[in-house]
């Protein structure tokens, strides 16, 4: 038993002789690692290439690519000989320098087969992944556009409604009452004129601030359509906030439409889930290309 | 004749070490022999002058990274729905006891202050910067005046123009007169408290824990959102996401949560001087 370092992160790995031609993973930064022998005779660890399944990009919309050929490249059987990796395209082995056999053509042609398969599997359900991760982000669009239509609706229905109360209020008010009478509302005095421009002021603000409302959400629901994670957020934080300040106003408001409230509720954080899943399939692919052309 | 064909070829001078100098392939780092023709390939000071291995890429699968930024927002928007329902709970009681006592408002502030200061401490190692006093020089104090100059500006237009159209503005300080409370209280609850709290929560724990799963930009939006939209008046939703954001945005800039602080607490006792003169 020897200790050597890995070559990615210095971390110590504990590798005996039988284990030459293996590849072992590096408990520290999970590097995969070729135990081979090197040219003085004692083991060596070398950063093994990555296998077919975990080189193919990860799912992202139009970023999918086939990574048949280099599943097919990367493909790889130890040397009869000394076990060091022979790969393919390879006519002599790079560490003893044997002729590569007819054998071990074959096993890399069979392996380099396999890894395409499995490589083409990973592929096809990134894909699937991917297309269930926009369904659920333009989902969670959705649901935004419709709360937005439905306080629209909602702000005309309690608009026209308070215009018709506010109207009675002020037929009583103008013709029961001179306009700098006093009179008390609920332990409250008024003069009655500044009574009549708090009714007008409350038939404006039951149109304007539920209308408002779903103004934003139709903006939010165009900021989901360019950047579904940011506006979704944002979504499902004025949504919970429209209903605590109707719960302040009314505290059995809180109980109504639960079931609605609850999907609407589960869509947006559907929708967050799959935008953050997204951006992260985003930032891998992108930290994968930067790899890659570092490497190059 | 013999001899001659089991001997290797004389090798000419390697013009380029990562290729093989009798055939010209390409040399593979750590390779003492070619792939393509096996002959010897000599040994090189700098190992790694060699052709590079393209698989030497190291990749995380996505669904660890994706568990992650999930875990990191959730975070940020338990911090928010904790904040919300504390709010709506203070309300409701208010309704139900049809009194503001500033009591109900002293155990709220003080509920929300564990609670955020419980936060703080779980993301210490990402806030321990943003409270250095050193995290900031006083070169990048020039933007403080600035944003406060905007700030004033802009406010002074909002709150204007509502008070002109004759929209209804809250009082704060009402309840602390009626309860007989001492002025001083309505400072330290409505100017300082929020000053230091509230900062510490949006810009300290919420944006900087969407910057790590968003762009820094789109973090400052949604926090600015957030901040406004927790105070519970559309009408003041427009200047409080204004301030969320230049609040957000002098974090960023002088990387310290005290400007946010002095400024946030300034503005709060601003309003209530106004309210009191």
């Amino acid at each position: 038993m020897q200790e050597l370092r890995c070559p990615s992160c210095q971390h110590g790995i504990q590798v005996s002789e039988e284990l030459v031609g293996r590849i072992a993973r590096c408990r520290g930064c999970q590097a995969r690692l070729a135990i081979e022998r090197a040219s003085t005779g004692e083991l060596a660890l070398r950063l093994a290439p990555a296998p077919a399944v975990a080189a193919a990009p990860q799912s992202t919309i139009g970023t999918s690519q086939s990574t048949v050929g280099a599943a097919g490249s990367s493909a790889s059987v130890p040397c009869p000989s000394c076990r060091a990796l022979l790969r393919a395209n390879e006519t002599f082995c790079t560490s003893c320098g044997a002729p590569v056999s007819a054998e071990s053509r074959a096993a890399i042609a069979a392996r380099s087969a396999e890894m395409e398969r499995v490589s083409r599997r990973r592929n096809a359900r990134q894909k699937i992944e991917s297309t269930d991760r926009t369904r659920r982000v333009r989902r969670a669009a959705k649901v935004i556009l419709w709360l937005g239509i439905l306080f629209c609706l909602g702000g005309l229905g309690m608009g026209f409604l308070t215009q018709k109360e506010a109207e009675e209020a002020r037929r009583v008010l103008s013709t029961q009452y001179e306009p700098d009478e006093e009179i008390e509302i609920e332990g409250e005095t008024w003069v009655v004129k500044d009574l009549l421009a708090q009714v007008d002021l409350e038939t404006q603000l039951a149109f304007v601030v539920p209308i408002g409302l779903g103004v934003l959400m139709f903006g939010l629901y165009f900021w989901a359509l360019r950047a579904a994670l940011p506006a979704t957020i944002t979504a499902l934080s004025v949504f919970l906030v429209i209903q605590v300040a109707s719960g302040i106003v009314d505290p059995k408001s809180l109980l109504q439409g639960l079931l609605l409230k609850g999907v609407a509720v589960v869509f947006l954080i559907g929708g967050i889930r799959a935008a953050l899943a997204e951006r992260a399939a985003e930032a891998a692919d992108a930290r994968r290309r930067a790899r890659e052309a570092a490497s190059a | 004749m013999n001899e001659s064909a089991s001997t290797a070829p004389e090798a000419p001078l390697p013009a380029d070490p990562r290729r093989c100098a009798y055939c010209g392939a390409p040399r593979r780092a750590g390779a003492r022999f070619c792939a393509a023709c096996g002959q010897p390939l000599p040994m090189l000071a700098d190992e790694s002058a060699a052709e590079p291995i393209r698989e030497r890429v190291r990749l995380r699968r996505a669904a660890p990274l994706e568990h992650r930024a999930w875990e990191t927002f959730r975070g940020a928007f338990a911090l928010f729905a904790i904040l919300l329902a504390t709010i709506g709970l203070g309300g409701i009681l208010a309704g139900a006891t049809g009194t503001e006592h500033p009591g109900l408002e002293l155990a709220i502030t003080l509920i929300d202050a564990v609670i955020i200061l419980a936060f703080c401490w779980n993301d210490r190692e990402h806030l321990r910067p943003l409270l250095r006093a050193s995290g900031f020089t006083w070169s990048t104090w020039w933007c403080a005046p600035l944003v406060c100059a905007l700030l004033a500006g802009l406010f002074e237009l909002y709150f204007g123009a509502l008070r002109n159209l004759g929209l209804p503005v809250l009082r704060m300080t009402d309840g602390y007169v009626e309860a007989g409370w001492p002025l001083w209280t309505a400072f330290a609850l409505i100017s300082l408290a929020p000053g230091i709290f509230e900062e510490l929560a949006f810009r300290g724990v919420i944006q900087t824990r969407l910057a790590q799963v968003m762009r820094p930009g789109e973090a400052l939006l949604v926090q600015g959102g957030m901040f406004s939209v927790l105070h519970l008046s559309p009408l003041i939703f427009l200047s409080h996401f204004a301030m969320g954001v230049g609040f957000g945005w002098l974090r960023e800039r002088t990387q310290s949560l005290y400007p946010g602080m002095l400024l946030h607490a300034a503005w709060n006792a601003f309003v209530l001087l106004d309210e009191l003169r």
